[in-house]
């Protein structure tokens, strides 16, 4: 989505913004997608976590209208890690999933040393009555440098096990770029029951084999020309059309 | 004469139920916002000209600030409110969390933010609060929200200003002018209480900003503040009069029709 009111980048018009991102949901509606995913993706350079209020409360009013205008489940990342926004927004628009880029542990960004932060929001999450919100993380996130050299088996295994996470997603090394099938393939034997989606790089020519082990596709890069146009619905039916075949394109 | 030719503004409150996180909060988020939003709809039916939605509920308060889930709450409520009412529209988010209060306005493209302690300072049930013109129109101006309208209470209610013993309600109004809020707001002692109709005669001849009355309104007393710009009104709408429960249409419409007979004298 576009720099939102307060963010260096904003162009000064919310009603343009607005209808561009209804218009991207439309189209990928449209497309045939399952589920929606928002994400102020224009605001930087990103806070590392809190963001202020203004982010919240057109963030909100986006996702109230995307859910109201497409009636598709939503999920609601807010960057660069402040989870604690999104799942405040997931609770007031009935919004079933927050991505978080750090759960836990601790990682070198752009942001600087970002932490993990899964002792609170779980609580937090609890105090505003939204436990049926899923919380989907991250492993080793796009556009992020590992400060200890820890396995990937260790990583996955925290993740699970001691932060409370409902699902995992899988990145390449960023926007845009494509997830490493070893990667994959073991965060899926490790993450027993819990859903693993591929969180960056997904394109018609590699979703089906990555199906193989992935339960989902958040995307967003392969289906625009360049990251600041609109979504083609075109992009949209070829993806869904490699990933399923003829049948639910 | 008929509401549309009238200048002054009589403005319902919608006194949200506890919201997401806050200790009455009854994990019925849902209901919470149709009935605000169902309120909000029977004033627009009665005739009122505007509306001030808030937190109300949210007892005991926070000092100044409050966490997202409240910020994300308020502005789907407004947005919700705005589109079934298209009435002029306020938003407070107690107690003086000015910065949400304003981000919500801006999202839900409300017209004005109603705010407590905007100049010099005063104990709240909160603890004492202090000036906030200075950081808030400062962020006006960063999130390129000047077209939001502040109304500024003055001596506020529910507050000590034993502080300010020595400047009089008609100097604190002055202040709010010459520290730009677009309106002042005058209360009684507390939620239903009404304010002083002596006070309102001075402060309207000390300011040339508008005077709404934010207290103690009802259809009876109404007349006696006619020299006002606008009033507040929430608790004399509710059943038996207390701001817990919910707005009466009937009282509502009495109200209207006492509104539209000031025009009339």
């Amino acid at each position: 989505m576009p720099a939102l009111p307060g963010s260096p980048f904003y162009q000064g018009n919310w009603k343009n913004l607005l209808e561009f991102v209804l218009r991207d949901a439309e189209t990928l509606q449209q497309g045939g997608v399952d589920g929606l995913f928002i994400e102020n993706y224009g605001d930087l350079p990103f806070y590392p976590e809190q963001v202020p209020h203004e982010t919240v409360a057109h963030l909100a009013v986006i996702a109230q209208q995307v859910v109201q205008t497409t009636g598709l489940p939503l999920g609601v990342n807010v960057l660069r890690n402040d989870a604690f926004s999104a799942l405040a927004i997931a609770k007031a628009v009935g919004a079933r999933w927050v991505r978080v880029n750090i759960l836990t542990g601790a990682r070198l960004t752009d942001q600087g040393i970002v932490q993990g932060k899964a002792h609170d929001l779980l609580r937090y999450r609890k105090k505003i009555g939204a436990s049926d919100v899923k919380i989907v993380a991250d492993i080793s996130v796009k556009s992020s440098y590992a400060i200890a050299n820890r396995s990937l088996e260790a990583e996955v295994e925290e993740t699970v096990l001691r932060s409370g996470a409902d699902g995992l997603i899988v990145s390449g090394a960023s926007t845009g770029k494509p997830v490493s099938p070893r990667v994959l393939q073991t965060v899926k034997e490790l993450a027993g029951s819990l859903p693993v989606w591929i969180g960056s790089g997904a394109h018609p020519k590699n979703v089906k084999s990555m199906s193989r082990w992935a339960d989902g596709f958040i995307v967003g890069s392969s289906l625009k020309p360049r990251l600041d146009a609109p979504i083609e619905k075109k992009r949209v039916q070829t993806l869904i059309h490699a990933l399923r075949g003829k049948k639910s394109s | 004469m008929k509401p549309e030719t009238i200048k002054k503004q009589l403005w319902g409150m919608v006194h949200v139920g506890p919201l997401p996180g806050t200790p009455r909060f009854k994990n019925d988020w849902e209901s919470t916002l149709k009935k605000a939003v169902a309120e909000a709809e029977l004033l627009k039916r009665a005739g009122f000209t505007g509306i001030l939605f808030e937190n109300m509920h949210d007892v005991p308060y926070l000092k100044g600030n409050v966490g997202p889930e409240i910020t994300a709450a308020m502005a789907v409520l407004g947005a919700e409110i705005k589109k079934a009412t298209q009435l002029e529209l306020g938003v407070q988010i107690l107690a003086g969390a000015y910065h949400a209060t304003l981000a919500v306005a801006q999202a839900v493209a409300a017209d004005w933010i109603r705010v407590e302690g905007f100049v010099f300072a005063h104990v709240a049930d909160e603890g004492l609060f202090e000036a906030c013109a200075g950081p808030l129109l400062r962020l006006r101006t960063e999130l390129g929200a000047e077209n939001i309208k502040i109304m500024a209470d003055v001596k506020k209610k529910h507050s000590s200003h034993a502080l300010t013993a020595d400047i009089d309600i008609v100097e604190t109004a002055k202040a709010a002018e010459f520290f730009g809020a677009d309106a002042v707001v005058l209360t009684g002692s507390s939620t239903g209480k009404a304010a002083s109709e002596v006070e309102l005669e001075q402060v309207k001849q000390a300011v040339t900003v508008p005077v709404f009355i934010g207290s103690g309104i009802n259809e009876t007393n109404l007349s006696h503040f006619k020299s006002a710009d606008g009033w507040i009104v929430g608790s004399s709408l509710k059943e038996k009069g207390q701001w817990q429960n919910a707005i009466q249409f009937d009282a509502a419409s009495r109200l209207v029709k006492a509104f539209h007979a000031l025009s009339k004298v």
